[in-house]
């Protein structure tokens, strides 16, 4: 089923309007890298999903319409999104932080095991469980900020360039990771990601934005056959 | 809070064009000299007492100028203006009585040992980011008074000190408290070009740049807690000017004239008036000065109650204070560009 | 001895008021960043109300619970209808704006209930007990008391349960606790109520001692302010053990030291402070915070 439909986007920062009515169709359980440009809006579109910047339009989640709905409501329905940058929260320990992210869950008993299980499927968090997260090196907070979205279990995930930081063993555990959930739980992945190597085992459909608008979307054997991707990166 | 302090150039470029920085420079300079005009001609029509209001009103001046400085600029806030408004009257009453000095040489003293006082206090405080100069202040606000009390051998303890009362000079042929209006009056008019002056020189570009963006400041090589300690240093100064002015006008100086409250209400004249230009002082002050009096007609405590809701209701409404009326109802149907920065803060 | 052990315990009933106003100010500082001057005047509103429902004849303990429960409420609705609009613009401007409410609740309590010194009795009755060679007053205990289980409960919350950790996630970072669905807005209004019914709860304690009238709050507040300080601004913990701290020296240095003495003892808390400034800025316990550019 469509897990998200998105109508006429309109979104930016500040006076800037960066999307441009942009429509967007979204199965569940699917991986989708989002592809383009500097400055063609794949950040914006991100942060407009989970409501951190102004925008206009119709987002539709699972029948709910979000576009005018807060970002921690945004949440609450099921959304993560791990942004560019350092997304802990630096005064709390590694385990507040992870805890943090399953903050809208109920099933507590749940939440212990996934605790459980993250922290064995990145070790280093574990060895630093107790202290703020702030002191961790940036891939590390990285990492953490990752495994905090995952202990959300949500049922759309927004990953902001998830390699950045990383060295190429732990990219390929994040990789794991997502595909996992993915396998698993049908956790529907909306990916941003330079490193193209890094992910392309992961993702399976592509949507291309170019000047703040869908230049193409579908299998990504296709977009690149079709020239689609070029054509977006290098201008027509 | 303004970041803008209005100059001619500043205008010049938000309106665009040199033939309004012409027209807009010409006007304030002649709309400056009218109110100088009717300001020296005022005594000569008003009755003692409302000559001691306004020349009141008028020793307020350099000290909301002075906080102006401090806090339309440099984005810092401090209790303790009272208190330091209280440190040159003092220093200026003490001159006077006990040395015997002119009220011009009072006026140097006070300005000097305020100013030291408020590079001692700011100091610490301004070595550190954040509102800690507020706290600094609000202790020093409320350890003034107690202190004053105990130093009677300098401060004359609970009696404070009363001043021969002022002769203005035989060449004059003023009344004293014509006199006195007069001598509040230049001090105020010199408090209000200081300001003007050390805004469009280096110090104000520094303090722009640092409440702007202190790191970014910081690596343009502006030595930050220097800049800040010196517009501390400055505004203490000036509030030193303006309390020497004080103890001359009023002729008598307690303990009990310079609690928080005062502070407090120096604050509320800062933003009141707005800090868009150097008239924000002045109606700040008159405010502080004519509004007790309109209120105490009500009901005594209600003065506080009247600050405070002019307070809330100014940064509610024209955050810039009430000199900034005018350009914000132009800028209603003018669309200027905004910059990026201001955008970005929009969201 | 017997009068360094009293001034001892009298300094710590002291302090542990001002360690809960300190707490108060600390509370709203880590929830949304600002330093609300007024707190000590929200305080003495409420013991105000305390009074005025106590002289309406409602018994003591019922005028101290439904006071703190209104403080709660109207801590709230401060941070609501007035701090909330301001600190999206500018929080120099709330800061300020805390100022302004210092001036409207001061002038509204002396309007409504005048200058004049009332008595509030302490609920804790007038007795003395030994405690070693120095009396102690059974009011001076049992407001240690309360305060530290109040205190006690408070830590229990933030640090065992999810709404603590809610909390703790927006005061952390209000601009990205939204990701994990937490509410930036409903915690600083959190934040605010319970620094009102922290200063209430203090207001009404310190009441018998101090007596009520309009100034009681201001001198108490600069108190809290230095323990806040000393503690650390972004510290809970700092702000107990400061507040205590500031308590003891300040009785001390008044009995001891000549000087000083009963009239000067506010000199303590403009000396904590600048001293603290200059050698640790931070505080006690505060967190050396990076910038990050």
């Amino acid at each position: 089923m469509t897990l998200l439909a998105i109508r006429g986007l309109h979104a930016g920062y500040g006076r800037a309007r960066v999307l441009h009515d942009l429509d967007l169709d979204v199965e569940e359980g699917a991986v989708v890298g989002v592809l383009g440009a500097n400055g063609a809006g794949k950040t914006t579109l991100l942060r407009a999903l989970s409501g951190m910047t102004w925008r206009e339009g119709s987002i539709a989640f699972a029948g709910a319409e979000l576009a005018g709905e807060a970002a921690d409501a945004i949440a609450a329905h099921g959304i993560g999104h791990v942004p560019q940058g350092r997304g802990t929260f630096p005064r709390l320990s590694v385990r507040d932080n992870l805890l943090a992210g399953a903050l809208r869950r109920r099933d507590r008993a749940a939440v212990r095991a996934d605790l459980d299980h993250w922290l064995s499927f990145f070790p280093v968090l574990g060895a630093r469980l107790r202290q703020p997260a702030g002191l961790m090196s940036g891939g590390e907070q990285q990492m953490l900020a990752i495994a905090r979205a995952l202990m959300g279990r949500p049922r759309l995930l927004l990953l902001d360039e998830p390699s950045a930081g990383l060295a190429p063993v732990v990219v390929e555990t994040v990789v794991g990771a997502l595909g996992e959930i993915n396998a698993r739980f049908g956790t529907t992945l909306l990916v941003v990601e330079q490193n193209a190597r890094a992910i392309a085992g992961l993702v399976r459909h592509g949507a291309v934005l170019a000047n703040g608008t869908i230049a193409g979307v579908g299998p990504l054997a296709e977009l690149a056959s079709a020239g689609v991707v070029r054509r977006a990166y290098l201008g027509s | 809070m303004s970041r803008a302090v209005a100059s001619g150039t500043t205008r010049a470029v938000a309106s665009g064009g040199t033939r309004v920085v012409a027209r807009s420079g010409t006007l304030r300079a002649g709309a400056w000299a009218a109110l100088v005009a009717l300001a020296l001609a005022l005594p000569l029509w008003l009755a003692p007492y409302q000559n001691l209001e306004f020349a009141t009103a008028l020793a307020f001046v350099p000290v909301v100028a002075g906080l102006a400085l401090l806090t339309g600029v440099s984005g810092q806030v401090s209790l303790g203006h009272g208190a330091l408004f209280g440190v040159g009257a003092y220093a200026a009453a003490i001159l006077m009585t006990r040395a015997h000095a002119p009220f011009s040489l009072a006026l140097g003293g006070a300005v000097l040992v305020t100013g030291l006082v408020g590079v001692l206090v700011g100091l610490p405080a301004l070595r550190v980011r954040g509102m800690q100069l507020a706290l600094v202040t609000l202790a020093l606000a409320v350890v003034f008074t107690p202190i004053l009390l105990r130093a009677r051998g300098l401060t004359g303890g609970p009696a404070g000190i009363s001043l021969d009362p002022t002769s203005a000079p035989g060449w004059s042929g003023l009344a004293s408290d014509q006199w006195a209006y007069l001598c509040a009056l230049a001090v105020a008019l010199a408090s209000l070009a200081v300001v003007a002056a050390l805004l469009r020189g280096r110090l104000g570009l520094a303090l722009r740049a640092v409440h702007d963006n202190e790191l970014t400041a910081h690596a343009s090589g502006v030595h930050v807690a220097r800049v800040k300690t010196v517009a501390f240093g400055a505004s203490a100064a000036l509030a030193g000017a303006g309390g020497a002015a004080y103890a001359y006008v009023i002729g008598f100086v307690s303990p009990e004239s310079f609690p928080l409250l005062l502070g407090i209400s120096f604050l509320v004249a800062m933003v009141v008036g707005g800090s868009a230009s150097m008239l924000g002082p002045l109606l700040g002050a008159l405010f502080i000065e004519f509004g007790p009096d309109v209120a105490s007609n009500v009901n005594a405590g209600l003065a506080g109650v009247v600050y405070g809701a002019a307070l809330v209701a100014v940064l509610l409404v024209a955050p810039e204070g009430a000199t900034s009326l005018p350009s914000r109802l132009r800028g209603a149907r003018r669309r200027l560009a905004v910059p990026v920065k201001q955008a970005e803060e929009r969201r | 001895m017997a009068r360094f052990s009293q001034q001892l315990v009298d300094g710590v009933s002291a302090g542990a008021i001002y360690a809960a106003l300190a707490l108060a100010l600390v509370l709203v500082y880590r929830t949304t960043n600002l330093i609300n001057f007024a707190q000590g005047e929200l305080a003495l509103l409420s013991t105000y109300v305390a009074w005025q429902l106590h002289a309406w004849g409602l018994p003591l303990a019922t005028c101290l619970i439904g006071t703190v429960a209104v403080a709660f409420v109207a801590g709230a609705g401060v941070e609501r209808l007035l701090v909330r609009r301001l600190e999206r613009r500018d929080q120099l401007a709330a800061v300020i704006v805390t100022l302004g409410l210092y001036l409207i609740v001061d002038g509204l309590v002396r309007v409504i209930w005048g200058a004049q010194v009332k008595t509030l009795p302490s609920i804790f009755g007038n007795g003395l007990v030994a405690v070693g060679p120095a009396r102690v007053s059974w009011d001076s205990i049992g407001v240690v008391a309360v305060l530290a289980a109040v205190v006690g409960a408070l830590a229990l919350i933030l640090y065992r349960t999810r709404l603590g950790l809610a909390m703790r996630v927006a005061a952390d970072r209000p601009d990205a606790c939204a990701l994990v669905g937490v509410s930036p807005r409903r915690m600083f209004m959190l934040g605010w109520a319970l620094a009102s019914a922290l200063g209430a709860l203090a207001g009404t304690l310190v009441a018998p001692q101090l007596f009520v009238s309009p100034d009681m709050m201001s001198g108490v507040l600069v108190y809290a302010f230095a323990g806040a300080v000393l503690g650390g601004l972004d510290s809970p913990l700092g702000a107990i053990v400061g507040g205590i701290a500031i308590g003891v020296v300040e009785n001390l240095a008044g009995s001891y030291v000549s000087w000083i003495g009963p009239d000067l003892k506010v000199l303590v808390a403009f000396g904590a402070i600048l001293v603290v400034l200059l050698v640790r800025p931070e505080g006690l316990f505060g967190m050396r915070r990076a910038v990050r550019a």
